[in-house]
């Protein structure tokens, strides 16, 4: 039996990596799913990839840093889907590159605000209203150990990363009475971004899988995908507000996640 | 279904939650052992569970001798175990104080109601005697102790990477319900992280449960006053059903988690967030 049959995804993000992942089991566990995401030969391979699953899947183009593509984004999943109860925001800008804080510009920190936590906002009070409507719905959003242990040299990343979660509990409180499940994962995921980390700072990455409990980094698809699929299923409709940790271990004692970065 | 051919012990499993555990190990084809301080209520259990071959055994988890009786007999009968869901435990023990605590708190709180400066203090580690304490730590945190010891050398010695869960309470983190309560509770999420560490490179899980109030026996007791203000402080406004912290459990027992390690699960409505 799947467990999300009958149900409508919308996942940000979703050309590659952790939301490539989420994506395709969400789909195996029987939901019809939006890719959205900015790179269109990525994100129209992800639809090809979920369809010859034998799911539903349609792409939306998607540009986090502006209102209205994000808005559209919504309305595409209700208009071409019959509907959005599943709203996983995991989508973030690629190309920021570690900064000490002190040489940061307010570009960049404007920037991480728009697409890194106004964007989720958007994309959570467009989907309220339909997932209200049935009184049934679930908002994943990615967060991050960088923000909850302070990883140096992210900053923005950081800060509007914990901003999502205290934007996610608020939800679950203000929302948990329509029958609205809001929370958070914190992944550590073998994804390109990651192999991009990997090839800039190869004895980080190495210390880091030292320091992780269970020695790998995880997959999307097998490791990250299932915990998105259990959070959206009604096997969590009494867990909200909640981060959940799915990396092996690392955030017990933490690892020395540690960026080259210029002075 | 996820767990075919899986063998699972769960403690505490003649009623409430551990028996809401067993039934849904059960329904995803694990064998279960159904252990219980209680035989009767063990039996019960095991005789309403899906599929067959299933097994039942009364032990106390306060005795580590027992505890290892029990493993043994049980994984004669089932073979090596893949999981262990420690449940069993206690809230209350003669001689900790609750009685005098319940009576002050009333006290209290009618004076609250009436509009005055309450001049009554709602106390009970004062009146906590060593056996009230002991009983309870020896229940909740050494029987979690001696059952994960035991799952963890056999899991070992047939080199199987199997999972633990352990149900530790939203008492460890909101400091509710009494003080040997909530050291126990709060101890099972020191020994799901330090196992976690110590056992992750064997691809061993150890992951635990923060139920907040569940609809359970053992609340039965509570009066109904008691019941709705807790309710209310609930975001979903409702206690939770023991099947809702059932399928954490699985969840956190299945392959679904493969790569979730000392993690704690807040399965309380968001009465508590993480």
């Amino acid at each position: 039996m799947k467990k999300l049959n009958g149900k409508t995804a919308l996942v940000t993000g979703a050309g590659q990596g952790v939301g490539r992942g989420i994506a395709l089991r969400l789909a195996r566990e029987g939901a019809a799913v939006m890719v959205a995401e900015i790179n269109e030969t990525t994100g129209r391979a992800v639809v090809a990839e979920l369809q010859a699953l034998g799911a539903q899947a349609a792409f939306v183009h998607t540009d986090i840093n502006h209102k209205a593509s994000v808005l559209a984004a919504v309305e595409a999943t209700v208009s071409q889907l019959g509907g959005i109860d599943i709203l996983v925001n995991n989508a973030w800008p690629a190309g920021s590159v570690p900064q000490r804080l002190e040489n940061m510009s307010d570009a960049t920190f404007e920037g991480a605000f728009q697409a890194g936590l106004q964007s989720v906002w958007w994309a959570m009070r467009a989907a309220f209203p339909h997932m209200k409507a049935r009184r049934w719905g679930r908002i994943i959003n990615m967060c991050s150990l960088n923000g909850v242990n302070a990883h140096p040299y992210t900053a923005h990343y950081n800060t509007m990363k914990e901003g999502v979660r205290a934007l996610s509990r608020t939800a679950a409180r203000e929302w948990g009475e329509h029958g609205i499940c809001v929370n958070v994962i914190c992944p550590a995921a073998a994804t390109p971004a990651y192999e991009v980390f990997k090839s800039r700072a190869p004895d980080s990455a190495a210390e880091m899988l030292k320091q992780n409990p269970m020695g790998y980094m995880g997959d999307p698809e097998a490791d990250i995908g299932p915990v998105a699929a259990f959070l959206a299923s009604e096997d969590c409709r009494y867990l909200t507000g909640n981060t959940l940790f799915v990396d092996g271990g690392s955030h017990i004692n933490g690892v020395s996640w540690v960026p080259p970065v210029a002075d | 279904m996820r767990l075919d051919g899986k063998m699972a012990l769960v403690t505490g499993a003649g009623q409430g939650i551990g028996r809401a555990v067993a039934q849904a190990l059960a329904a995803e084809g694990a064998k279960v052992a159904v252990v219980d301080l209680q035989l009767k209520a063990a039996e019960a259990t095991a005789a309403h569970l899906s599929g067959s071959g299933h097994v039942a055994y009364a032990c106390d988890v306060s005795d580590s001798a027992a505890v290892a009786g029990v493993f043994k007999a049980a994984q004669q009968a089932l073979g090596a175990i893949d999981i262990l869901v420690n449940n069993a435990g206690i809230g209350q023990a003669p001689g900790d104080g609750a009685e005098r605590y319940q009576t002050l708190l009333t006290e209290r709180m009618s004076e609250i109601s009436a509009g005055k400066t309450p001049s009554v203090f709602a106390e009970q580690t004062p009146y906590m005697e060593d056996r009230g304490w002991q009983t309870v730590i020896d229940v909740n945190l050494n029987g979690t102790f001696y059952c994960c010891r035991e799952a963890l050398r056999s899991m070992i010695e047939h080199e199987r990477a199997g999972a633990i869960v352990n149900i530790s309470s939203t008492s460890a983190l909101s400091g509710e319900g009494g003080l040997h309560y909530c050291a126990s509770k709060a101890g099972i999420l020191g020994i799901t992280r330090g196992l976690a560490e110590e056992f992750g490179p064997r691809g061993i899980r150890i992951n635990a449960i923060t139920p907040g109030p569940t609809d359970t026996p053992a609340m039965a007791g509570i009066p109904d006053a008691w019941r709705q203000s807790m309710a209310q402080r609930v975001p979903l406004n409702r206690l939770a059903q023991p099947e809702e912290i059932a399928k954490a459990v699985v969840f956190l027992a299945s392959d679904e988690a493969s790569y979730v390690q000392g993690a704690t699960l807040y399965v309380n409505g968001g009465m508590v967030m993480s």
